[in-house]
């Protein structure tokens, strides 16, 4: 029972990291029309800028993490007004086509700079974590599995709320829903998508940073692996649904940590894509398809 | 005033509208008739900075500054209020959420504006929107739903109301009904409204004055005792010849 309990808090830990993941590709995919791949890079490029303004620059904590964030966002806007927004054609059936793959390619470009200058190894997180575990009778907990779970439930809070009650969020819906309407009512698309790319990009370093201390390792390509999972999590989710994007990742993770733990580590990738194809049998359209998009081809 | 002086716009390389020019006046109804393909959506669009070329021409707003080469939404943050065709609210939005785009525009214009006080002034214009604040819009019933797109509109205190098709779908009684606002509208808050539109009934109920168009170019500018000659309508909308001679004999062409 212990055992148990153990491996539904850390699954439940990863777990919502990916939703953060997951949550950053609903977004652009809603508001911008675009699968935007390079969008996982920023799980690896936030924790990286945090190395590097740690241990090069040697800066503290508090002006280091607002910092590695808003570079993030920097390198995102940068690789979607060069890799994106020059390749989308608005109104074309496979108009989507062309920058999924340029973005695809803005990622891989990404990885290779960084596993060039950092070397393809891992490295170690550079703030000391703390290791020394929390125990409840015969349950062990991990601080930092905790201190992850809360970071998500209050990014996820913020997150609910800037789309569902802030004027940002009903400009971010009104683009979604019909760009032309929204500009005929005074929004920019350009800058709500902006704006969405920027809040996606936050969520993904927060969830990033979070890994990578929770793991204790920081790699080139840990963007790629870890966003792919976040993929997963979008499909499974719904695609185009936020709520969705947080149980899929939640059950994502529960799911791992027990195939893990009872299982072996190795069955990690085949558990989240073996878990896609269930639920895609049951229901094609994801669990909290809209019903405007039930409709298949 | 506002003025549409030479206008031609295209999608590709053919121009869908040419040589466009009118104007309409603070409290006054143009409504832009003629068949489909005409081109009065294209018009309209062209105005609202949504077709991607315009080839020569100029949009005066009611306040002097040209709004040609603009983007759609700077065009509409200085007044300029669009309802496109088929409604063109926003199905996921709620009601309430719909008009406060409407209120962002006008906080935009006017600062000091309250924005409540505004939401609750066109709820007394439109009582069945009040009961229904926060169903998504696209629940509406269709005449809901046009009435709605009007509010937001109006919400926030347009100097000019671009039309597409508000007849579209909507039962005759409720065309009417349209009418009737629209010219309220004109009367009491001295918009200049631009009405693109097929129904003749609507047209002739509130209309001050009407251009028909007949593949992308004026060929007819009627006053409403025009408007009501059944035969005169009849000719420009079937394009017999002699109605064209006509036409063109009153360009001067």
């Amino acid at each position: 029972m212990e055992f148990f309990i153990q491996l539904l808090v850390g699954g439940l830990s990863i777990g919502g990291t990916y939703a953060l993941v997951a949550l950053g590709f609903v977004l652009i995919f809603g508001v911008a029309n675009v699968l935007n791949i390079a969008h996982a890079q920023s799980i690896m490029l936030a924790p990286f800028f945090l190395f590097i303004l740690i241990e090069q620059a040697k800066l503290p904590l508090s002006l280091a993490a607002p910092l590695a964030l808003f570079m993030s966002v920097l390198i995102a806007m940068f690789v979607y007004y060069a890799a994106i927004r020059p390749f989308l054609i608005i109104g074309k059936r496979s108009g989507y086509l062309a920058p999924f793959i340029t973005s695809f390619g803005a990622s891989l470009f990404i990885e290779n700079i960084f596993a060039t200058i950092f070397g393809s190894s891992s490295h170690p997180f550079p703030l000391e974590i703390q290791r020394e575990v929390w125990r409840l009778g015969n349950i062990i907990f991990v601080p930092m599995q905790i201190y992850s779970m809360v970071c998500v439930f209050i990014a996820t809070v913020f997150l609910a709320w800037v789309v569902n009650r802030s004027a940002i969020g009903r400009s971010m819906r009104a683009v979604a829903e019909n760009p032309i309407v929204a500009a005929s009512q005074g929004i920019s698309a350009r800058i709500t998508i902006m704006l969405t790319i920027s809040i996606a990009t936050l969520l993904a370093a927060i969830s990033g940073i979070l890994f990578s201390a929770a793991n204790n390792e920081l790699s080139a390509f840990m963007g790629m692996e870890y966003g792919l999972k976040g993929l997963v999590v979008m499909i499974i989710g719904g695609v185009n649904s936020l709520p969705g994007a947080v149980v899929a990742g939640l059950m994502l993770g529960v799911t791992e940590s027990f195939a893990v733990g009872y299982l072996s580590s190795s069955y990690s990738m085949v558990i989240s894509f073996g878990l896609l194809f269930v639920i895609l049998l049951f229901r094609p359209n994801g669990l909290f398809a809209s019903a405007s998009r039930e409709a298949r081809p | 005033m506002f003025l549409v002086q030479n206008l031609s716009s295209s999608y590709g390389p053919a121009p869908v509208i040419q040589e466009i020019n009118f104007e309409v006046a603070p409290g006054e109804i143009c409504v832009v008739m003629g068949p489909n393909g005409a081109g009065k959506s294209t018009l309209l669009k062209t105005i609202m900075g949504i077709v991607p070329h315009v080839l020569s021409g100029n949009v005066i707003g009611v306040e002097g500054s040209s709004l040609c080469q603009m983007q759609t939404h700077a065009i509409s943050s200085l007044g300029i209020a669009y309802v496109p065709e088929g409604r063109g609210i926003l199905n996921s939005l709620t009601v309430l959420e719909n008009l406060q785009l409407g209120a962002a525009l006008l906080k935009k214009r006017y600062p000091k504006e309250n924005v409540a006080s505004n939401i609750s002034r066109v709820f007394d214009g439109f009582p069945m929107l009040r009961d229904r604040t926060q169903e998504p819009a696209g629940l509406l019933s269709g005449g809901q739903q046009q009435m709605l797109a009007i509010a937001r509109a109006l919400i926030s205190k347009p100097s000019v109301l671009l039309l597409d098709e508000p007849s579209l779908g909507l039962a005759p009684m409720i065309r009417l009904e349209v009418a009737d606002l629209l010219r309220k509208v004109a009367d009491t808050d001295r918009v200049a409204v631009l009405l693109a539109e097929q129904d003749i009934g609507l047209a002739k109920r509130c209309a001050d004055k009407a251009l028909v168009l007949r593949r992308g170019s004026i060929v007819a500018k009627l006053n409403p005792t025009e408007l009501n000659d059944q035969n005169r309508m009849r000719e420009l909308y079937l394009g017999s010849s002699p109605s064209n001679d006509f036409a063109n004999d009153k360009l001067g062409r």
